[in-house]
């Protein structure tokens, strides 16, 4: 009993220390990096959801950018064009559009094979791209909207941008990170996930044990626009304004890239390519005007060396130093 | 019912080609029975006909006392017709024991669930663990389906099939791609767990030697039609049958 | 111009299966190269024309050769894994190819209308249309004319198309197909520098300038359909008139529009007007 109990701390011990970091972060670092772990966590977030389809349910949609981005013009508009200042309903209305939004646009896309699914996604969340470009009198186009602090647990918080972005809105970052993690371990390890993973693996087997797959990539295309919109809400919050290129294909693009960099095939995958891309990049830019140079080859060395993104790779040498054996992929 | 499975005057036509020409077959609840036939007699076509994969030209498909001739795949797999491949079908990434375990979560309908962990079922690993030391795959519980030696990934193919639960269970190929050895070892297995399960089996067999030893009958088709049903030792006496080199 | 841009990026994808993120990049460093050896001959004084299709030549084979360093070093080992990792590949090829195009050229804006001017115009109904416009579509012309010949009456032509669809029969046959391989890579690239150096006059030059043919170029060869060189020129005409309209009527959504016509069309022939049907992916 005391045995068992140890283990589990032990096992434990890296997460309580980690989660410490998180919540002890604003009382010794900078509000630059607060501002930075921020992001970092809610691209995470996104890439986590994202993963639920690239890398379980195996299909690559190009166009997550847009649930993102249309979760981020939420706010934009509620600050614009109403009073509304509440996260809460920030946050549910965030929700509810990503959400329909990924539900219509996903239903038509599931229907397709793999690179047709990709250019389908790409095209629709490009369309939302211009739209949002060219009707400049209701979305000020490429100059975007603003967006205020919100309002938390009905809080007004009447403090300077720093400072809440690093106290309040921080802490409801972290603690909806958290939250929708402990969802995605949930879903992921779920007899769904396994199903999406079994679809991944081998759908025409999956569709002869009697499973609707269709139906249940749509399911998982809904999941992870939802966490895209949320993801982007809150973003939109941090950042304090909305433009389009929060939608490109080029953003979708990353998210992929967040994913495969990490490891698709592991939950905590995404989330670690997701805080290395975002913490590369960020130094890289700042490092030199040649930073896509520098990030580029990176991505290139990564990609050849590592066929299973960082952590994949990492645990590859694992189980190979332990003698068993390793599938190609996973 | 005495008869599972009765497929009435079924025909497909490719163009010109009469993959199966005019084919009345039935099986009776509980037995093993081999189709046997040289290549292009059809045995595959018959086969993607029943689980309809195919539709046919002509003719009826009767499962269980209902016409099932235009039903779905989908709704042929409800209704209890599974089948193995012979290009073995798995999910290669999954582990041998989620490999049972999915198929076991589609029987069971759980596959919606989301917000339970699969621990949570505990069910489902009991029986998957059963059905993989039924199969004598259990040492390889934890192993990615891909790293299975081609024996053990037959016997899996199969084994997944069985997990649903079928009323008639149709093999392509069993032993194909499987060594020589360990061929006897494959058909021991699987038909000991017909057996047990009280399944009614169809098998696609190259092996004559191997479906004389297992089958309670045996259909020998060429060209499209049915020349010989029965018990092997009838059917091997067959002045046709012994033409085409069963006998 | 687009056209050669589209068909260069088809053809990598349906002989290598490789959907060429960098070819943007490509295209850039084509224009990057016509515009340095334009400033530079045009001191030479010699005739327009012939000038032009020099430049055009040279970038071209400058393109070409690199093609040769990076597909053996970069592409052949991601060409067994999935199409996810390639585009990852391809795209850290494309930020290090416009980042060398910085650090060569500088980060200003440069534009070099002179050729476009050269030629001089010609007045048709009423408007004066600049005579390099119609140098351009024969070039482009061509060039796709050239392609075509390549690929269909030639045995190096016809020996791609076996390899693409039959590897281990031709490698059988005693064929060394990586070798092949990297010539279709090659010249794939050729053609979006092509396509760059024969629009240099008309196009602002800057770092990135390739990234927009690049996504025109994955919805042309969406529409036209994937695997085929023909659809790939329908699809550029299409998408070229759509966007003149388009501009000319729309200008607000005239770049919705484009995507909307794709959306369309992959949805009732999802693979795109011409294309095969599936292609293994």
């Amino acid at each position: 009993m005391v045995i068992e109990l140890r283990t589990r701390l032990t096992k434990l011990f890296p997460l309580i220390i980690l989660l410490a970091i998180l919540f002890l972060f604003p009382l010794f670092a900078p509000s630059y990096q607060i501002f930075l772990l921020s992001y970092a966590l809610l691209l995470a977030l996104t890439a986590l959801g994202y993963n639920l389809l690239f890398g379980k349910a195996g299909l690559l949609s190009f166009g997550h950018a847009a649930y993102f981005g249309l979760g981020a013009y939420v706010p934009g508009f509620l600050t614009t064009y109403t009073s509304i200042r509440s996260l809460e309903i920030w946050l549910i209305l965030s929700i509810a559009v990503s959400a329909i939004i990924g539900a219509l646009i996903g239903y038509v896309c599931v229907k397709y094979t793999r690179i047709h699914f990709a250019l389908l996604t790409l095209a629709f969340s490009m369309m939302f791209y211009s739209l949002l470009f060219k009707f400049y009198d209701i979305t000020r186009g490429d100059d975007g909207l603003y967006v205020a602090i919100a309002d938390i647990l009905g809080t007004s918080f009447k403090m300077s941008k720093d400072a809440y972005i690093a106290g309040p809105l921080y802490y409801a970052t972290v603690v909806i990170f958290l939250i929708l993690v402990g969802v995605g371990w949930i879903i992921y390890n779920s007899p769904f996930g396994k199903t999406l993973e079994a679809i991944g693996n081998n759908s025409a087997r999956v569709e002869f044990l009697g499973v609707p797959v269709k139906r249940y990539k749509w399911y998982a295309f809904i999941i992870s626009s939802i966490y895209g919109g949320i993801a982007g809400c809150l973003f939109g919050i941090l950042s304090g304004h909305v433009s389009p290129t929060a939608l490109h294909w080029v953003f979708s693009g990353e998210i992929v890239f967040m994913c495969v960099l990490g490891g698709t095939r592991l939950f905590i995958g995404p989330i670690v390519g997701a805080l290395l891309f975002t913490y590369i990049k960020t130094y890289t830019i700042t490092f030199t005007i040649y930073w896509q140079l520098l990030f580029g080859s990176i991505l290139v060395i990564l990609v050849l060396l590592f066929p299973k993104g960082v952590l994949g790779g990492a645990l590859t040498l694992l189980r190979r130093s332990r003698g068993e054996k390793v599938g190609l992929r996973t | 019912m005495a008869y599972v499975l009765e497929c009435i005057g079924i025909k497909k036509y490719f163009g010109d080609v009469h993959a199966v020409d005019d084919i009345t077959l039935r099986l009776k609840t509980g037995i093993i029975s081999t189709i046997l036939g040289p290549n292009g007699a059809g045995k595959t076509t018959l086969i993607n006909l029943i689980t309809g994969w195919l539709t046919p030209d002509a003719g009826k498909i009767i499962f269980d006392g209902t016409d099932i001739t235009h039903l779905t795949p989908h709704d042929r797999v409800k209704r209890g017709i599974c089948r193995s491949f012979q290009l073995v079908n798995l999910f290669d990434e999954m582990t041998v024991l989620d490999n049972i375990c999915i198929a076991i979560l589609t029987r069971k309908k759980l596959t919606k669930s989301l917000l339970r962990p699969l621990k949570h079922y505990k069910d489902v690993e009991t029986e998957a663990y059963d059905l993989l030391k039924k199969l004598g795959l259990e040492k390889y519980a934890s192993e990615l389906a891909i790293n299975l030696p081609q024996g053990s990934r037959k016997l899996l193919d199969v084994g997944l099939a069985l997990a649903l639960h079928p009323k008639l269970l149709l093999l392509d190929e069993p032993t194909s791609g499987v060594a020589t050895s360990d061929k006897t070892q494959v058909m021991d297995t699987i038909s000991s767990l017909v057996r047990d399960a009280k399944v009614t089996a169809l098998m696609v067999e190259h092996d004559v030697e191997l479906a004389f030893s297992y089958s309670t009958e045996l259909i020998i088709m060429s060209q499209g039609k049915i020349i010989a049903q029965g018990p092997p030792e009838i059917v091997r006496k067959v002045e046709e049958v012994i033409r085409l080199g069963y006998g | 111009m687009l056209v050669l841009f589209s068909l260069g990026l088809n053809l990598i994808f349906s002989y290598l299966n490789v959907l060429n993120m960098a070819h943007g990049g490509f295209y850039t460093l084509g224009i990057y190269l016509s515009m340095t050896l334009a400033t530079s001959i045009a001191l030479k004084g010699l005739l327009p024309i012939q000038s032009i299709l020099l430049l055009v030549i040279v970038a071209g084979g400058i393109t070409g050769l690199l093609a040769f360093i990076v597909e053996p070093l970069l592409l052949r080992p991601v060409y067994i894994r999935g199409h996810a990792d390639q585009l990852l590949l391809t795209y850290g090829l494309l930020l290090i190819l416009d980042d060398l195009v910085k650090l060569g050229w500088g980060l200003e804006l440069h534009s070099v209308p002179a050729a476009y001017y050269f030629l001089g115009t010609t007045p048709i109904l009423g408007l004066s249309f600049p005579n390099y416009n119609f140098f351009l579509l024969l070039m482009s012309f061509t060039l796709a004319l050239l392609l075509w010949f390549i690929l269909y009456k030639t045995m190096f032509g016809k020996t791609c198309r076996a390899i693409a669809e039959h590897r281990e029969m031709v490698s059988a046959l005693g064929v060394n197909s990586a070798k092949f391989f990297t010539l279709i890579f090659a010249i794939g690239v050729v053609y979006a520098g092509w396509g760059g150096s024969l629009m240099m006059p008309l196009s602002g030059i800057f770092p990135g300038i390739g990234l927009e043919p690049l996504i025109l170029s994955f919805i042309i060869v969406a529409t036209g359909g994937l695997g085929s060189l023909k659809g790939a020129v329908v699809g550029a005409f299409i998408v070229g008139l759509v966007r003149s309209i388009g501009i000319g009527y729309f200008p607000e959504i005239e770049l919705m529009i484009v995507y909307l016509i794709m959306a369309i069309i992959l949805l009732i022939r999802p693979q795109g007007l011409f294309g095969k049907r599936e292609i293994a992916w």
